[in-house]
């Protein structure tokens, strides 16, 4: 098993208030879900350091997210903030276009 | 994959000893008997069809009938309404569906789409429908489930990947144990829109609505069902407050008993040319004949006797209001008033265009079932055929003789023809052989005079007489007169009356000479007789 937290090592400053909040919800320490972290993190790296916070869900271990933020598909990453709350799926695999679609402020 | 399941199916043959799928019974009237016991056990069926072809309401119905008839829960997850419209919408249809919720038996979800996915990058899995779904399965544990419709997912994803993931949803579903009914649209190239029917392989049911004469017919088929014969054929169904009917012609004719009680048909004579004891009780009695001849006097004759006999008759008026018929009839010495104060007779009158055949099919089985009649009058079906195809109404009438007979009520009904069809088209209309006894009524023109004659075409099982009778309705009734014949030929009307008289005086002659009384008095016993 991988843990994705360690690997990714996403600190996430508390106290701080980060311009953007995220959450990518996964299902199980997967290859897809691997990569999709891991992809999310290097575009907020890289566009917004220092500036987001990114929590992660394995909604295999929480089954009442699913219900809660109505997910079908995963991974599924959500803009919290700024609102509108911007919902997209896949690996993220296109930097650019999670780009566009997600730090347009 | 294929493979697989055809072993399993193997497997189960063998361990059922007989050669039959196991089936998860629908309890759907007549859906049951068109796949032979219901749907595949613990196997996805697509359910595909056009819009507003019902496909929603017979998952609902399988569901419902799941917990109603074998007490086994279900899952209705829905992708297209809201929880609560699906509630008002299956409630209005005559379903306590809050009482299966609150003892949970049924759980519905609503799985919304439109806010839930706004782009896609790069691969996915759908695991998040899984966990839902097994959550949703667990609470109830349910053994049925249903997902409507899988096709909005399309929408908003890949369908490429989202193919895949729905054959890895199928063969988990199929794991779970629990038999699902997948509904989709129809499509243009593939059967459904998404070409989902490469992905279900087990078993596939087509519904459509299609109009012909500008009435619409709901229809089902069994498209395929892997491992298990099932009837071939397009069904009409229908949806009404009363949940949804399948029709097949196969399912009744089964189950029909064959009574050996007889009914009198209301005219002793008539009685006495079909072996002196009437139709059978539970038949069906075909009246056919030209216009006037006199067929609606027969039908009232039939249902007065049946009143009068303490039982109960419906009478189907598809041309006259039940208004006019009484007072018709009660210029042939028919009164119908007291069989209608006492409920004995009651009417179902619509014109035959108010709506398309299966409901007034379904709306005269309604009254089949709350009236409870013995017998069913239906005045004339020929109005009917303006109402849709012929072969329409054959198969509608077949259907509902079939009924009938299954409730052991005699049916008599009468079909105006033209002139002259009987002898181009000896099987009348093509219904002719689902009558079991087919009474002609005919005008004889004879000699500037036209006279009423009745013969009996047909009568299953009896030895029914061959003869014409003259076909006579008066002020006092309906009578049957054997035609008689002398040397100048036939005897009928005008004729006949004239021979009586002569016969008469030559009786009263005759008597005359012996009695030796006065010519006189015989004269104006002559004038009596007219």
């Amino acid at each position: 098993m991988i843990n994705l937290r360690k690997i990714l090592d996403i600190n996430n400053r508390k106290g701080e208030k980060n311009e953007f909040t995220f959450e990518l919800f996964f299902a199980g320490d997967t290859p897809i879900s691997l990569k999709a972290a891991s992809n999310a993190k290097a575009i907020f790296d890289k566009y917004c350091k220092n500036n987001y916070t990114m929590h992660l869900f394995d909604i295999n271990k929480n089954t009442a997210l699913v219900e809660r933020e109505n997910i079908i598909a995963v991974p599924l990453l959500v803009r919290k903030s700024p609102l509108p709350e911007i919902r997209m799926i896949g690996d993220f695999s296109d930097m650019q276009k999670v780009k566009n679609e997600f730090l347009i402020r | 994959m294929e493979s697989k399941t055809q072993n399993k199916a193997v497997d189960q043959k063998r361990s059922a000893g007989d050669y039959k799928l196991l089936k998860s019974p629908t309890g759907i009237k007549g859906f049951d008997d068109i796949t032979f016991g219901g749907l595949p056990l613990n196997r996805p069926t697509l359910l595909v069809g056009s819009i507003g072809s019902g496909k929603t309401f017979l998952a609902m119905e399988y569901i419902i009938n799941g917990i109603e008839m074998f007490n086994e829960p279900g899952v209705f997850m829905t992708f297209e309404e809201k929880t609560d419209e699906l509630l008002e919408n299956v409630s209005s249809l005559g379903y306590d569906i809050n009482r299966f919720i609150e003892n949970k038996t049924i759980y519905l979800e609503h799985l919304e789409i439109g806010s839930n996915i706004s782009k896609e990058v790069g691969t996915y899995k759908i695991d998040g429908l899984f966990i839902r779904l097994e959550q949703a399965i667990d609470k109830v544990n349910a053994k049925r489930v249903v997902l409507d419709s899988l096709d909005t997912l399309f929408a908003s994803l890949d369908r490429h990947i989202l193919r895949s993931e729905f054959k890895r949803l199928f063969s988990w579903l199929k794991d779970k144990k629990v038999t699902a009914i997948v509904t989709a649209e129809l499509g243009d190239v593939f059967l459904t829109r998404m070409g989902l029917e490469e992905l279900i392989a087990d078993c596939v049911i087509e519904l459509s609505n299609r109009i012909t004469n500008q009435v619409s017919t709901r229809r089902l088929r069994v498209l395929k069902f892997r491992g298990s014969p099932h009837a071939l054929n397009e069904y009409p169904f229908i949806i009404d407050e009363n949940r949804l009917t399948v029709f097949p012609l196969i399912s009744q004719g089964l189950q029909q008993k064959s009574s050996n009680e007889r009914i009198s048909s209301g005219i002793k004579k008539l009685d006495e040319m079909l072996d002196n004891k009437g139709f059978y009780l539970g038949s069906s009695i075909l009246i056919s004949g030209t216009a006037g001849t006199g067929k609606s006097s027969l039908l009232a004759s039939f249902a007065n006797d049946v009143c009068s006999n303490n039982q109960t008759c419906l009478f189907c008026a598809f041309e006259e209001a039940p208004n006019q018929i009484i007072r018709n009839m009660s210029s042939i010495g028919l009164n119908l008033h007291p069989h209608v104060a006492s409920n004995k007779l009651q009417f179902y009158f619509a014109r035959p265009s108010l709506q398309n055949l299966e409901l007034h099919f379904m709306a005269i089985k309604e009254t089949i079932k709350s009236v409870k009649p013995q017998v069913v009058v239906l005045d004339p079906i020929t109005n009917l055929m303006t109402e849709g195809p012929n072969s329409d109404v054959r198969s509608m009438l077949t259907r509902f003789i079939d009924y009938l007979k299954t409730k052991q009520v005699t049916v008599m009904f009468s079909a105006a023809i033209t002139i002259g069809s009987i002898s181009r088209n000896p099987s009348d209309e093509g219904i002719s052989s689902m009558v079991d006894t087919w009474i002609m009524l005919e005008d004889l023109e004879l000699e500037g005079e036209r006279n009423r004659s009745m013969y009996v075409m047909k009568s299953r099982g009896m030895d029914h007489s061959k003869e014409v009778r003259e076909f006579i309705i008066s002020s006092s009734g309906i009578n049957l007169i054997p035609i008689a014949r002398n040397k100048q030929g036939i005897l009928i009307g005008s004729k006949r009356v004239a021979a009586e008289k002569e016969s008469k005086k030559a009786e009263k002659e005759s008597k005359e000479i012996v009695g030796k009384k006065n010519f006189q008095h015989q004269f104006s016993e002559d004038g009596d007789v007219q």
